[in-house]
């Protein structure tokens, strides 16, 4: 109790929350903008505490950790733009809902989904980060290759309306992240000789094209009345009694989400937006919704990549195992300070970890109040005209796609993407599992070789391990339910016809 | 009338993704032969299987389409009143990435912003100047000030000056 206390103490200085705060700002505006992402914005920063005490540091490396996550909402709802991979699933229904005037309300639903879960995965954090992490453990490469399959199909199958197409879509985002060096055998796959492309597909250029500049170019070549003024209704930036009673239960199950899959290395919280999302749709009476603007569509994934956060610091402290970027980088900030994450970290820095903790929580109500006065300011962009607003988008989207590895090369390749994705697009073909196929792409691949390496080459060891047969039966069902449901809803048709007969 | 009835997205969209589908399996035998020698998991086994599932699929894509018939026009719609402004932003973002290292960061930038304003008829051309330099500006500030993005500087200037 005493080790709470003085914590706590230390957290509530003034200093410390501007600290906090500053964080927070920097990671709400960085994760706003394309093409820079948290990772980068907390290794920029990182030599800034090398003069701070640790735990000043890290409170300012926690604090725009989960304002990056929150702040790549904020472009997806208002642009179609989403600020990093997380949130893709946000622009499902957050852009219909700023088409639809609704962009202050769609931002104050997603701080509140991001506050609950950040919350929620931080509860955890504090109370059973130990059995977690062990849990964490037990993923190896054949758990990892089926989870992924598990959150692809799901996506192909819940958040796209055609099966086929989606399945399509998610392969085609594989084969993107194909391209480059082969890491095994140092092979160049799919780069015509380019130098460009030998490190792969770069991400900022290629979600800038297929999600900004697509979405100017169907706003530009849709109907004319599109491109008229959208009046905003910014004047409810928190969401009613009624708007949070209808997306408790998809915030509840994306904490539960968002934490458990934040807490296996390398998974982290696209996966976690994924299946959040698809498991919202999929649970909902009329899944036919999700994609037209509906505030539960924006709920689900928000709370699960904010919850991550908590999960993904679960390996990281109690095991000393970074499970994605963010957390590699601020293993060094705790190293410079000659301080080791893992089990000893709780025996010889209890109150750090403590600091850590309260910090964290701090931090959430930070960005929070960054998103709920996004939510009242953000959508003024909207209100101006259409004529003046889509010019300066497509200069942010070059800005984002030069920013990502200031190379005009991918400004070339975002236009390349934007176009393709505009065909596409007209061919039925959706984009967000192109995306995300792409994200998850390296590692579906290196832990499918990992396991046939494992198995001597038999497929076998994805039926044989019961986390794997599990995520298959998920996958099956998932695949299945669709088919079942429109097959139920063909039947009931019918028998409306047979009646009608009568 | 038969091809009139090949005109269907669907049908037209799957032997695309067959062509496609096609290559990826023939670029991928060249770098599986590259890594002939190795020991291990071929690097073609994961395009190939990815490059077959898409096949299939497409194939799908093919028989759906045919039970439809045809129901496929252009998909651009060159008479569109915004037609020239989308080739307008597809040609001026690749002469923008062509001409940025020469022009530099914030000529380039200003010019395009400043354009594609007037282009739209946004603003008129005092309003549009002010709009195009305080964005930029913006950016500038964000992007290179604080977040130490390296724009380029423009080797016109370089040259002007005997740099």
């Amino acid at each position: 109790m005493d080790v709470i206390w003085s914590a706590s103490l230390q957290v509530f200085q003034p200093h410390m929350i501007l600290i906090i705060l500053l964080g927070n700002f920097i990671g709400v505006v960085i994760g706003a903008l394309p093409g820079i992402t948290g990772s980068m914005a907390i290794a920029i920063l990182l030599p800034l505490t090398f003069s701070m005490s640790a735990a000043e540091g890290l409170m300012l490396l926690l604090g725009i950790y989960p304002g990056g996550i929150f702040g790549g909402s904020i472009a997806a709802i208002l642009m179609n733009l989403p600020g990093d991979p997380p949130a893709v699933m946000t622009t499902l229904d957050g852009y219909p809902m700023a088409q639809k005037g609704e962009a202050g309300r769609a931002i104050g639903i997603a701080t509140t989904a991001s506050l609950l879960g950040s919350l929620f995965g931080i509860l955890v954090l504090i109370v059973i980060a130990p059995t977690l992490a062990k849990f964490a453990l037990k993923f190896g490469p054949p758990e990892y290759f089926m989870l992924c399959v598990f959150g692809l199909s799901s996506i192909a199958a819940v958040a796209t309306r055609d099966l086929t197409t989606g399945f399509i879509a998610c392969m085609i985002g594989l084969l993107f992240g194909e391209v480059g060096m082969d890491p095994v055998f140092s092979v160049q796959r799919f780069t015509f000789g380019q130098v460009n492309l030998q490190s792969g597909l770069p991400f900022g250029p290629l979600i800038i094209g297929l999600f900004g500049l697509a979405e100017l170019l169907r706003q530009i070549l849709g109907p004319l009345e599109q491109l008229q003024l959208r009046v905003q209704q910014i004047r409810k930036v928190f969401p009613s009694r009624k708007d949070l009673k209808t997306c408790m239960p998809a915030i509840l199950r994306g904490s539960i989400i968002g934490t458990v899959i934040g807490a296996l290395p390398g998974a982290g919280a696209t996966i976690a937006s994924i299946i959040s999302y698809n498991v919202a749709a999929g649970t909902d009476r009329n899944p036919e919704r999700f994609g037209t603007g509906v505030i539960e569509g924006i709920a689900a994934p928000e709370s699960a990549n904010n919850a991550s956060v908590g999960g993904a610091l679960i390996p990281l402290l109690t095991l000393g195992i970074p499970g994605s970027t963010i957390t590699a980088i601020l293993i060094g900030a705790f190293m410079v300070h000659d301080i080791y994450p893992g089990p000893l970290l709780f025996r010889d820095h209890l109150g750090l970890v403590y600091v850590i903790f309260i910090g964290l929580i701090v931090a959430s109500f930070g960005f929070a109040l960054f998103g709920f006065l996004s939510a009242r300011f953000a959508p003024l962009v909207l209100k101006a005209p259409p004529a003046i607003v889509t010019p300066l988008i497509a200069v942010f989207c070059l800005v984002g796609a030069y920013a990502s590895n200031g190379n005009p090369w991918d400004i070339g390749l975002a236009i390349f993407f934007g176009v393709f994705a505009y065909i596409i697009g007209e061919f039925g073909i959706p984009t967000p599992p192109i995306i995300l196929g792409y994200v998850l792409g390296p590692l579906v691949e290196t832990n499918f070789r990992s396991s046939l390496q494992l198995s001597q080459g038999s497929l076998m060891i994805f039926l044989t391990r019961p986390i794997c047969l599990v995520s298959l039966i998920l996958t099956i069902v998932i695949l299945l339910y669709p088919i079942w449901k429109s097959r139920l809803h063909e039947g009931i048709l019918s028998d409306r016809g047979s009646l009608d007969k009568l | 009338m038969r091809f009139k009835r090949l005109l269907n997205k669907d049908i037209v969209a799957g032997i695309a993704l067959i062509v496609f589908s096609l290559w990826v399996i023939w670029e991928a035998r060249e770098f599986a032969a590259a890594a002939a020698r190795f020991r291990g998991i071929s690097p073609a086994l994961f395009p190939t299987i990815l490059a077959v599932g898409i096949i299939l699929l497409a194939c799908v894509m093919i028989v759906r389409g045919l039970r439809k018939g045809r129901d496929w026009q252009f998909t651009f719609d060159f008479h569109h009143p915004n037609a020239a402004i989308a080739l307008g932003l597809v040609a001026g973002t690749a002469l923008y990435a062509l001409v940025l290292e020469f022009l530099g960061f914030l000529l380039t930038t200003t010019l395009y912003t400043l354009v594609f304003i007037l282009w739209m008829k946004g603003a008129r051309t005092l309003r549009a100047l002010i709009i195009a330099c305080a964005t930029v500006g913006a950016i500038y500030v964000v992007f290179h000030t604080l977040m130490f993005v390296p724009f380029p500087k423009g080797e016109i200037f370089s040259l002007l000056l005997g740099e």
